[in-house]
């Protein structure tokens, strides 16, 4: 299990389980291998160690939690916010990267046209 | 009593396929990473397989006919008023994504700007790309009811309306056909694309990003540098991206490639305001004009991460027409395409996710 946060501008959901992410800074402790299966498919979640990285108040939070509040932020908070998404298209890509088969565990390559006439 | 079938109980993928003629598999069973659900309406797909008879109508001493034998298979599809809904976090890309990329040809590319200044991603135009996707229509939860897949899927056209209840875009395409679950074990290898086992329902899907309305406070619509979003009721965008099928080789009864024509994009203005403002006055001008080209950019959402810019170059506008229209008088300014900026340029339309 691992601790994350939720850093999306809208509302994010993984079907069949209870995870629904409805709010900006949302805590969630999941599974990490569903947590990356997530990341995988673009749902912005970040380990809570890069959450910490980037200093939200506790005031900010409060206030911009709703993803609508952030149409009249404060240039402060969505810098924030702004670096919040910078960082997780990295953690995404780095989650991507992480992913992909390695050479030895690879699919078959898929037939050519000659192989499945 | 069977299960009855509902509309409610679809849930529909898409996914990015690795080789044109298969499924992606492994050993012949479906391999679902990167399959992404998207959030179609009920009664809004369609798909048509289209594998007629081949007639055979010898002469016999009777005027009935013997049976013929089948031909040539491919396949239709159609999703009528998608939500296209923006990730709601800028720099990541739509749940749609697979079948822009399929529009334009290639990946999105990552950068800044766009209304809000910020990390946007890009769709444009690559010639040579071909990045044909699965369809996949799972029946949730019940699967011995017929499920449906479809390989090689192209979009042949992809219309975006503006100001509906949702921001939306219709879609039409082709594919090289469509399998079912029911009749797996009879369809032939080729129809099968590799697979040797039905693929189940990835779990776990996701959805990211909510639907945006198809107005706003804070959506342009911007032609010639006028502004007339405060006048436009009936608006839209298409992309005819040019794929065409080919499905006639000596060897082979279904789809072996898809190569691509000339794509065209074009507004359509259907209904604005008619008045004698000087925006519209400048635009009605243009329009009346030989060999005058514009631009024009419409920006649907007013958030980051939850806003789509499309940019379209070297617009030709079309001549215009009023129109009574009940207590107003409609501007029409019907399909005007829009071009490339020189030979061998591919500007002529950009998508933003911004």
């Amino acid at each position: 299990m691992g601790v994350y946060r939720y850093v999306g501008g809208a509302p994010a959901e993984l079907l069949d389980s209870p995870f629904k992410f409805t709010r900006f800074g949302q805590t969630v402790e999941m599974p990490d291998d569903l947590a990356e299966h997530a990341i995988a498919h673009r749902v912005p979640l970040i380990p809570v160690e890069i959450w910490d990285s980037v200093s939200v108040t506790d005031a900010e939070l409060k206030r911009h939690a709703r993803f609508e509040s952030h149409v009249q932020a404060s240039p402060e908070f969505i810098s924030k916010r702004d670096a919040l998404w910078r960082k997780f298209v990295d953690h995404h890509e780095g989650v991507l990267e992480k992913r992909k088969p390695k050479v030895s565990d690879a699919e078959e390559p898929t037939k050519s046209t000659e192989e499945v006439g | 009593m069977p299960n009855f079938n509902s509309p409610r109980y679809q849930r529909w993928y898409v996914q990015q396929q690795a080789s044109l003629l298969s499924f992606n598999n492994s050993s012949g069973t479906w391999s679902p990473s990167g399959a992404q659900l998207i959030r179609v309406d009920a009664n809004s797909v369609t798909v048509s397989r289209n594998a007629p008879y081949s007639r055979f109508p010898v002469l016999t001493g009777t005027r009935s006919e013997v049976a013929g034998i089948r031909g040539r298979k491919l396949a239709s599809w159609s999703i009528r008023g998608m939500p296209l809904i923006p990730s709601g976090t800028a720099g990541t890309v739509p749940d749609s994504d697979i079948i822009l990329q399929n529009i334009f040809g290639q990946a999105s590319t990552s950068g800044s700007g766009g209304p809000y200044s910020g990390t946007i991603r890009t769709y444009s135009f690559l010639d040579s790309g071909y990045p044909a996707f699965s369809m996949f229509g799972f029946v949730h939860g019940i699967s011995t009811l017929t499920q449906r897949a479809l390989w090689a899927c192209f979009v042949s056209r992809a219309t975006f309306n503006f100001n509906g209840l949702f921001m939306t875009v219709d879609l039409e395409g082709f594919a090289g056909y469509e399998i079912d679950s029911t009749g797996f074990s009879v369809f032939d290898s080729q129809a099968k694309a590799g697979l040797t086992t039905y693929p189940t329902e990835p779990s776990s899907p996701t959805t990211v990003g909510a639907p945006i309305a198809g107005f706003g406070n804070g959506y342009t619509c911007t032609i010639d540098a006028q502004t007339i979003e405060l006048k436009m009721r009936a608006l839209s965008v298409t992309v005819e991206t040019g794929y065409v099928p080919v499905a006639d080789v000596y060897g082979s009864p279904y789809l072996v490639a898809a190569v691509g024509d000339a794509r065209r994009i074009s507004i359509n203005l259907g209904d604005a305001l008619d008045d004698d403002s000087a925006a519209l006055n400048d635009i009605k001008t243009k329009a009346d004009t030989d060999n005058v080209i514009i631009n024009a950019s419409i920006v649907a959402g007013n958030t980051a991460g939850s806003s789509f810019q499309f940019n379209m170059n070297n617009v030709q506008p079309n001549a215009f027409n009023l129109r009574d229209n009940g207590p107003t008088v409609a501007f029409e300014m019907p399909t005007s395409y829009a071009h490339a900026s020189a030979p061998g340029q591919v500007d002529d339309f950009t998508l933003v996710a911004c």
